[in-house]
């Protein structure tokens, strides 16, 4: 055998092995990405596609706070519509956290866009994070809190007349359901304890 | 006293006889047959010797007058680098070597150094090549190295091949082969997505802590995707 032929074999084999642990590894990741067989309808497990999303938000998050800081409020919104605009685990039907994640941020975005006087796309990123956040959870009280707050500044900004109070109107309201859906989940909780 | 043989003359008609010797063998009889026939004809070295001792033909005239100049020391008077008169057995190689030079090639060369001044005439001015003889050469010497390099590369491909297909294959059948750590995959306890919610015990303030929230977030799922993989790795 020449020693062309060794090289040859040697990288043939080298081929193989990293093909063989390709498939393996992405074997591996199908099994931890998927339900296992014993469990139909079981949700996926948390994998490094979640995480890579999750690290995306902390970035887009502290590079808002940074823009905040230094008072560039279309900064802190470009920063956060990168994150919304962007991939989403899960495509259509994000997953749990990242639902909640992107929740959070639309509430964000909705807080700097009224301080911006921009209310109406304030109260559509409240509506775009209601999608997201169906379940009873601290995170669709936190965006009916915040529509009340988008409404209650839109209200201060506007003259006394019909329009101020039914904006008023409108705050009151996202503050009472803020206030239900947090006391369900306060509730949901504590369980059969009772208040502690 | 060990018994030891001495040498004495013997006469021409006498017949040496060894008592203690064995006779000859036909192989040895025959060898001195041989000897004897080359020594008569003169073709044997120890003949020419035995002649010119018994006797000595006359010296050439000039190799007698360039004996007789060497010998009175007259030959110390030349210049340096003239060479000394050539001798009847110098002038004789001189004429063998010049006829087999002159010979045609590929006939069988016996005089000495005829090899060696074809060399040096070779390498000091060198003969034109005959233009087939000259295309012959080339696509003999291409042939070869392009056949040789060839062959090898087929060897070499032929091999590469053949172990790529068994790698190929052992690779394919360990990835497909079911094994004791599959089921332990779909058997392990893996950390599950799931709402974050149950990592904040109280609502969020009105306005800020987003930031906080996905550091918790990313940060707890992060310690949950090592747990998993420990877990397909088959770490406890």
């Amino acid at each position: 055998m020449t020693r062309r032929s060794v090289k040859m074999g040697i990288v043939a084999i080298a081929l193989a092995v990293m093909g063989a642990l390709g498939a393996s590894c992405a074997r591996s990741d199908r099994a931890a990405t998927q339900p296992a067989a014993n469990e139909p309808g079981a949700a996926p497990v948390v994998d490094s596609v979640l995480l890579a999303f999750l690290s995306k938000a902390r970035a887009a998050h502290h590079k808002a706070d940074l823009a905040e800081a230094s008072g560039d409020v279309a900064g802190a919104i470009a920063a956060l519509e990168s994150l919304t605009n962007g991939a989403r685990p899960g495509g259509a039907t994000p997953l749990p956290e990242a639902s909640e994640v992107l929740s959070d941020t639309y509430a964000r975005l909705a807080d700097l866009r009224s301080a911006k006087s921009e209310f109406d796309a304030a109260l559509g990123d409240v509506d775009a994070g209601l999608l997201l956040a169906k379940e009873t959870t601290y995170f669709r009280g936190h965006l009916f809190e915040v529509r009340g707050l988008v409404e209650e500044r839109r209200a201060k900004s506007m003259p006394e007349g019909e329009g101020r109070e039914r904006a008023r109107k409108a705050a009151m309201d996202a503050f009472d359901e803020a206030v239900r859906i947090q006391d369900q989940v306060i509730s949901s909780a504590l369980g059969d304890a009772g208040p502690r | 006293m060990k018994r030891e043989h001495k040498l004495r003359l013997v006469r021409p008609d006498e017949r040496a006889t060894f008592e203690d010797e064995p006779p000859p063998s036909p192989e040895e009889l025959a060898e001195a047959e041989a000897l004897r026939a080359s020594l008569e004809k003169g073709e044997h070295p120890l003949a020419v010797v035995l002649r010119s001792a018994s006797a000595p033909l006359s010296l050439d005239d000039a190799l007698n007058d360039a004996l007789i100049e060497r010998a009175l020391g007259k030959s110390e008077a030349r210049a340096e680098g003239e060479d000394e008169p050539p001798t009847a057995s110098e002038r004789a190689g001189a004429a063998r070597l010049r006829d087999a030079l002159d010979a045609p090639r590929g006939e069988e060369r016996k005089v000495p150094l005829v090899e060696l001044a074809e060399a040096l005439v070779a390498a000091h001015q060198p003969r034109s090549i005959e233009p087939l003889r000259n295309e012959a050469l080339i696509a003999r010497a291409l042939g070869r190295t392009s056949a040789q390099p060839r062959k090898g590369r087929v060897l070499s491909v032929v091999t590469a091949a053949v172990v790529m297909a068994t790698a190929a294959a052992a690779g394919f059948v360990l990835t497909l082969r079911p094994s004791a750590e599959s089921t332990a995959f779909e058997a392990a306890e893996l950390q599950r997505s799931r709402s974050a919610g149950e990592l904040f015990d109280t609502p969020f303030p009105r306005v800020g802590g987003a930031s906080a929230r996905v550091d918790r977030i990313a940060s707890a799922r992060a310690t949950e995707l090592r747990q998993n993989r420990f877990a397909l790795w088959g770490v406890r």
